[in-house]
């Protein structure tokens, strides 16, 4: 199968001798949907963060063979912690549609692809709508909407689950498990993971202290105590 | 249009070097700002932390000995206009209006990215400003003040981070380069 990200070495320091990861190697394949767990301050979000090239990392990541450059982040979709940070458009419809409208796609072809989107999603009837006045839930499934909108390669959710209650985590659930795209989704949402991933890794204090099959992972508790999820 | 005109105006106030016309130009600019908000007691509450700035600059210029009401009078007045033209400007119109490459376009989405920001930073300066009301019950007095301060330095912090995270988001849809 092949393999999508590979990241190898990757170490990370904010400051001189207080390193944030350290050593982190995995790779993901084409259709997988890999989870990354740890506690608060494992260094999970650093860690997109650094895939994404936002944060200077030493250390290789390749994606789809090449080092992440500018023209790779637009084959990568990102729904982040708090969906305020990416939609700020007047209308829904017209937040989904932009990455289509700025890669030169016309409008009224764009907010046709933006409104089948949200129609998938469930959000049809809120298009018009600003994200602000949308639940916490719906914001999600629209942050959702507008990374995939550009058909990526990769999708990478930061906390997915953060704020939203347990019907709308399962309802996110549920979505993220239809979509055929390769993901990576940090959370210390344990249920919501072993829902969607079919491997894990286990981040403490900046390290990978486990990579393997989701339910193994979510079954051994010492593991989890380790690593602060219980 | 109305907008266009207030934010026309604002350019102008900015560049005055005449007391009677910035007198005048502070009068108006008053007017317009109450008319945008079609109430006189919302205005009123709104205008308090900008009327708090000004004052505070007014200070900093007396204990400095370097006193110009006219830098007070401009910051009001064009404040006054901006936020009357935002208000005014048909947001949902300008988002159709995006077309790829243009310039127009580039200051379509600048305009709606300040607007975003703003709004953000006024949702969590009136949570935290609650948050530091249930704290610290006294509006006077040492902890009062030192909590404000401590708060308006969490603010710019939050700010900071808020941003960082909306400029990657930007960067990832290619917004920016």
């Amino acid at each position: 199968m092949k393999t999508i990200l590979a990241v190898t070495g990757l170490n990370f320091s904010f400051e001189r001798n207080r390193a944030v990861l350290q050593n982190i190697e995995f790779q993901v394949a084409e259709g997988e949907c890999l989870g990354i767990v740890g506690g608060n301050g494992a260094g999970k979000s650093t860690l997109l963060w650094c895939l994404l090239g936002l944060l200077k990392a030493s250390g290789s990541i390749r994606f789809c063979g090449e080092a992440v450059s500018k023209g790779a982040l637009a084959r990568i979709g990102m729904v982040f912690q708090n969906p305020e940070d990416q939609l700020f458009m007047p209308t829904l419809i017209n937040d989904v549609a932009l990455p289509l409208v700025n890669r030169g796609l016309g409008i009224s072809e764009a907010q046709r692809m933006a409104l089948d989107r949200l129609d998938k999603l469930g959000l049809r009837d809120l298009a018009g709508r600003p994200a602000t006045m949308l639940s916490i839930g719906e914001r999600k499934r629209a942050s959702i909407a507008a990374a995939l909108i550009a058909s990526p390669e990769l999708l990478l959710l930061d906390e997915p689950t953060a704020e939203l209650d347990g019907r709308s985590a399962r309802q996110l659930a549920d979505l993220l498990a239809q979509l055929a795209v390769t993901t990576i989704v940090t959370s210390h949402h344990l249920d919501f993971l072993r829902t969607i991933t079919s491997r894990t890794v286990v981040l403490s204090k900046g390290r990978i202290i486990a990579d393997g099959p989701t339910p193994d992972i979510l079954a051994n508790q010492s593991l989890l105590q380790a690593a602060d999820l219980i | 249009m109305p907008a266009l005109l207030a934010m026309s105006v604002a350019v102008a106030v900015a560049f005055m070097r005449d007391t009677g016309w910035e007198i005048a130009a502070l009068l108006v600019s008053l007017v317009i700002n109450i008319a945008s908000w079609r109430s006189i007691s919302k205005a009123m509450r709104a205008m308090l932390p900008i009327a708090l700035f000004v004052l505070t600059l007014i200070l900093l210029q007396w204990l400095y000995r370097r006193p110009d009401i006219m830098v007070a009078a401009k910051t009001l007045a064009v404040f006054w206009l901006t936020t009357a033209a935002f208000r005014w400007i048909p947001w949902s119109d300008l988002a159709g209006a995006i077309r790829p490459g243009s310039r127009a376009s580039a200051l379509i989405l600048y305009l709606l990215f300040v607007r975003h920001f703003a709004s953000i930073l006024v949702v969590e300066a009136g949570r935290l400003l609650h948050a530091r009301s249930r704290a610290v019950p006294k509006a006077y007095g040492h902890w009062a003040f030192r909590s404000l301060a401590a708060a308006l330095v969490s603010l710019f912090v939050r700010a900071a981070i808020r941003a960082e995270r909306f400029y990657a988001a930007l960067l990832l849809k290619g917004l920016v380069e």
